[in-house]
């Protein structure tokens, strides 16, 4: 498989994890593979892509913010918000999945509160790679990707010899799962009934292509 | 006495002063077992069939003890005894350059710890043996337990050195014996054993030895406990209990296996026909272990799977996740479907009135009170007020509804209250719309560091008292490794005893026995915990403060009483230096264990109140540009230019340095 990598730009991103305890939203610090290929799907009417990335560089800030219930005309407990600022980030796009008069750059909104002016991105291609080429290393996985066990056993086999899923090393190129950190990506299916699908999150242990090592 | 061997009691007579055995010259009844045994027949006791009287005689195969392992079970003792040992035994012990080393080097009973003791400062010829022959003999004949033997003469077995050579005596008979006895029945798990025939001549005996070294192997694992959930509520804190109650039911399951363990991390040696997925059954609600391990044969065997040669195998161990789960997912661990919806799922739980079940069962939370009947209502009034909805899995809804009450009370409160706040001259009182600031204090051991430092330390030791090659005498084994893990929780009771007295009510109930949270007054306060912890950290280890790196760390992180809790614990785990503070959203300090004396001098009240002038001025222009900051750093026209030089040495950076600056400010010492 071959990805063409992004420099990503963005004054202020919230890649919003679920609420927890009624009162915080953190933020993710990785890109997600669900929120990346949604995002791209979306802007560009795709429906087949991969995509995986990382952050380079970002601030962490905070903000209170209080959604009100509209229904009952009610203002709910305030929510301290988790974002990014000043955020630089790499991200790889499956080759040909960007339309050709987008493919040197292009812009995107991703994450939550885009209506406050959040989540605005600046791609800009930076090169390329080809998954098949690239020399593995053990480290820590810099991104979050679903393990898409399909075939009978194939989990099974991830969590006992460390093998990969065939999505695992055909998309992305991952030789073996030394310790996993599990985690699950929201998969939103054609109906938005979202389903969540276990992952690979960025703690884990893997030996891949150095792209996705952190 | 029991007729069971009980291994830990194998070196009691080195507890006994020298004896005249029949009116001769006084000798080490340990170095001589045959002639104990005479003598016990002489003075009429009968120990005939007694394994752990046999144990105590017969637990060495070198020539000079005379009488050898005659058993199998024995003969594993005697394996036992030397891998619990403070040093190599047998030809091992040229090590330290000469065949008979306390002739050279001399002797002292009592313990040299690494990380206490000075190597310059080190005593000799002193004596921990308080028993006699006699009260050996009549103690054995009382048919003594574990505990009864380590609590003789007021525990001196934990005083005296397993091995009184100088420059061997780093462990005491205390814990050399625990790790005997774990060690012997870790070898007997394993199914390892000799047959009666193999042990005959004392050559026999020694090849076999030799040979059983190659070839049996133990495995050596570092484990440690996680969790999925990310608490950030006082009420989901039970997942601190969990995890202790995870490291427990591992304890009690395989008691001789653990070694070692603080908080979160368990060192475990274990057969090697064992799996590491046995552990699979002790953990639940999500936990998971991460492992790290290696196979060796007993005569390479090392501490630390991670350092020693060879390939080392990672994995974790975690019950098989679901492929997908359908909506809602668990909001606390997302590991899980939520199925419970809290607070309506914990209601139905309670004792009601068919009627009012019926009530809540059929509708959306909260239900309409004038539908609940006045009984009920009593005790359901506070719980109406809860709007936040919350779907939970089974595994951490059992962790909200566990225990009768929530545990930290205190960060509950402090998470609700508002700062009091006093301004100007005059003293007046007045509130803020800002919850109280607390600091999460978390100390931590790193274990691959730790067998670091004492390799260091050790070596230094050497060099001192003249071992030729010092560096090719180093080893660390388990022994000195447990002697520090004792010391290390008797530190950690005294530190959190001393931010007890300082802190009072404005300091929870621990955590866990490394990790406490403290209500601030002022940031200030933060130095007042340093101070402690200075004290009690050179109380303990001192040694630690001349290497580059401690094992032994402090993080602190502090923000207003409501952020969430998960976020302190993520950064807890990030410890990058001996000391590391965190204001959250304010900035940074990593600081050297060997610079916090000085920065604490530099701090305190009454002392060099120009440090802090200077200090405080870089922070006030940092807060308009840290660049600024950066350059009037650097300037040599700046009149405090002299006294940033004395500063920056401290081992500290910009940032460092700008945020001690934050919390000296607030300590009103400007």
């Amino acid at each position: 498989m071959k990805f063409s990598a992004y420099e990503v730009v963005s004054d202020a991103l919230c890649m919003g994890e679920r609420v927890k305890g009624g009162r915080y939203k953190p933020c993710s610090e990785t890109f997600r593979y669900s929120q990346l290929t949604g995002m791209l799907k979306r802007a560009f009417g795709i429906s087949e892509v991969h995509a995986a990335g990382f952050l380079k560089s970002f601030r962490i800030e905070y903000l209170s913010h209080t959604i009100t219930d509209r229904s009952r005309d009610i203002s709910k407990v305030p929510l301290r918000v988790e974002f990014l600022t000043d955020v630089i980030g790499v991200v790889y796009i499956s080759e040909g999945a960007v339309p050709k008069d987008h493919e040197n750059k292009f812009t995107l909104r991703m994450g939550a509160m885009i209506s406050k002016g959040f989540g605005i991105c600046r791609l800009k291609k930076i090169g390329g790679i080809d998954v098949e080429k690239e020399t593995t290393q053990i480290g820590f996985l810099n991104t979050r990707l679903p393990v898409r066990a399909v075939e009978e056993g194939e989990l099974d086999d991830l969590m006992k010899d460390g093998r990969p899923t065939r999505f695992l090393l055909d998309i992305f190129g991952v030789r073996r799962i030394l310790q996993p950190h599990f985690g699950y990506l929201a998969d939103p299916g054609p109906d938005y009934g979202a389903n969540y699908i276990l992952a690979l999150f960025e703690k884990s242990k893997v030996e891949a292509p150095a792209f996705l090592i952190r | 006495m029991a007729d069971n061997l009980i291994p830990e009691i194998h070196d009691i007579l080195k507890l006994c002063m020298s004896y005249s055995f029949a009116g001769g010259r006084a000798q080490s009844p340990h170095a001589n077992p045959y002639r104990v045994e005479l003598e016990a027949d002489t003075l009429g006791f009968d120990f005939a069939g007694n394994d752990t009287w046999q144990g105590i005689l017969r637990h060495h195969h070198a020539t000079s003890f005379k009488i050898a392992p005659n058993t199998p079970d024995l003969f594993l003792l005697d394996m036992a005894d030397s891998l619990a040992a403070a040093i190599s035994r047998g030809n091992n012990r040229l090590r330290l350059g000469y065949r008979r080393p306390f002739i050279k080097y001399g002797y002292d009973d009592r313990v040299f710890k690494l990380w206490k003791h000075a190597p310059s400062n080190r005593q000799r010829s002193r004596q921990v043996r308080p028993l006699d022959l006699q009260k050996v003999f009549e103690f054995l004949r009382q048919n003594p337990t574990v505990d009864k033997f380590y609590n003789l003469e007021n525990q001196a077995i934990f005083e005296r050195a397993e091995d009184a050579t100088i420059g061997a005596n780093l462990t005491s008979l205390g814990v050399h014996s625990q790790l005997t006895g774990q060690l012997y029945r870790i070898l007997k798990s394993a199914l390892y054993g000799v047959h009666p025939t193999d042990l005959g001549s004392r050559k026999k005996l020694t090849t076999l030895y030799r040979n059983k070294l190659e070839e049996w192997s133990l495995t050596i694992s570092k484990i440690k406990v996680h969790f999925p959930q990310k608490p950030v509520r006082t009420r989901d804190m039970h997942v601190f209990d969990k995890l202790l109650e995870t490291r427990e039911n591992i304890e009690a399951a395989f008691p001789d296996y653990v070694l070692f363990n603080t908080s979160d991390e368990i060192i475990m040696l274990r057969p090697p026909n064992i799996d590491i997925n046995v552990l699979r059954s002790q953990i639940s609600n999500g936990f998971w272990l991460e492992y790290v391990e290696k196979t060796h044969n007993l005569k390479d065997l090392q501490p630390d799977p991670e350092t020693s040669s060879g390939p080392v195998i990672e994995g974790v161990v975690v019950a098989r996740p679901p492929l997908q789960i359908n909506t809602p997912i668990c909001d606390i661990c997302q590991q899980a479907g939520g199925t419970k919806e809290w607070v309506k799922d914990y209601i139905l739980t309670m004792n009601l009135c068919p009627s009012c079940r019926q009530v809540i069962t059929q509708s959306a939370w909260p239900p309409d009170s004038s539908q609940i009947c006045p009984k009920d209502l009593t005790g359901l009034e506070q719980w109406f007020e809860e709007t936040i909805h919350e779907d939970l899995c089974e595994a951490c809804f059992s962790l909200r509804t566990w225990g009768d009450r929530p545990k930290l009370t205190k960060l509950a409160r402090w998470s609700e209250e508002k700062e009091t706040t006093q301004e100007g001259k005059a003293g007046i009182i007045s509130g803020s719309d800002k919850n109280p600031e607390v600091v999460w204090v978390k100390v931590s051991l790193n274990y691959s560091l730790l067998v670091q430092s004492l390799s260091i330390l050790y070596k230094r030791y050497l060099s001192d008292i003249g071992v030729p090659d010092p560096a090719k005498a180093v080893e660390i084994r388990f022994s000195v490794i447990g002697e520090f893990y004792k010391d290390y929780n008797t530190f950690l009771n005294i530190f959190q005893k001393r931010l007890r007295e300082r802190f009072l009510e404005n300091m929870e109930v621990a955590i866990l026995e490394d990790f406490f949270v403290i209500k601030l007054d002022r940031l200030g306060d933060i130095i007042d915990i340093l101070e402690r912890y200075s004290i009690v950290f050179r109380d303990s280890f001192p040694q630690f403060m001349h290497l580059d790196e401690s094992p032994v760390r402090i993080v602190l992180s502090s923000a207003d009483a409501r952020f969430p809790f998960f976020e302190h614990w993520e950064i807890v785990q990030k410890s990058k230096s001996d000391i590391h503070i965190f204001l959250i959203g304010r900035g940074e300090a990593k600081m050297p264990i060997r610079a916090l004396e000085e920065v604490i001098e530099k701090a305190r009240v009454g002392g060099k109140r120009m440090y802090s002038r200077a200090l405080h001025k870089l922070a006030s222009i940092a807060g308009i540009s840290h660049k600024l900051a950066d350059i009037m750093l650097k300037d040599k026209q700046d009149k405090d230019y002299r006294k940033y030089r004395e500063i920056l040495p401290m081992s500290m950076d910009f940032q460092s340095l700008l945020t001690l600056a934050k919390i000296m400010e607030e300590r009103n010492e400007i």
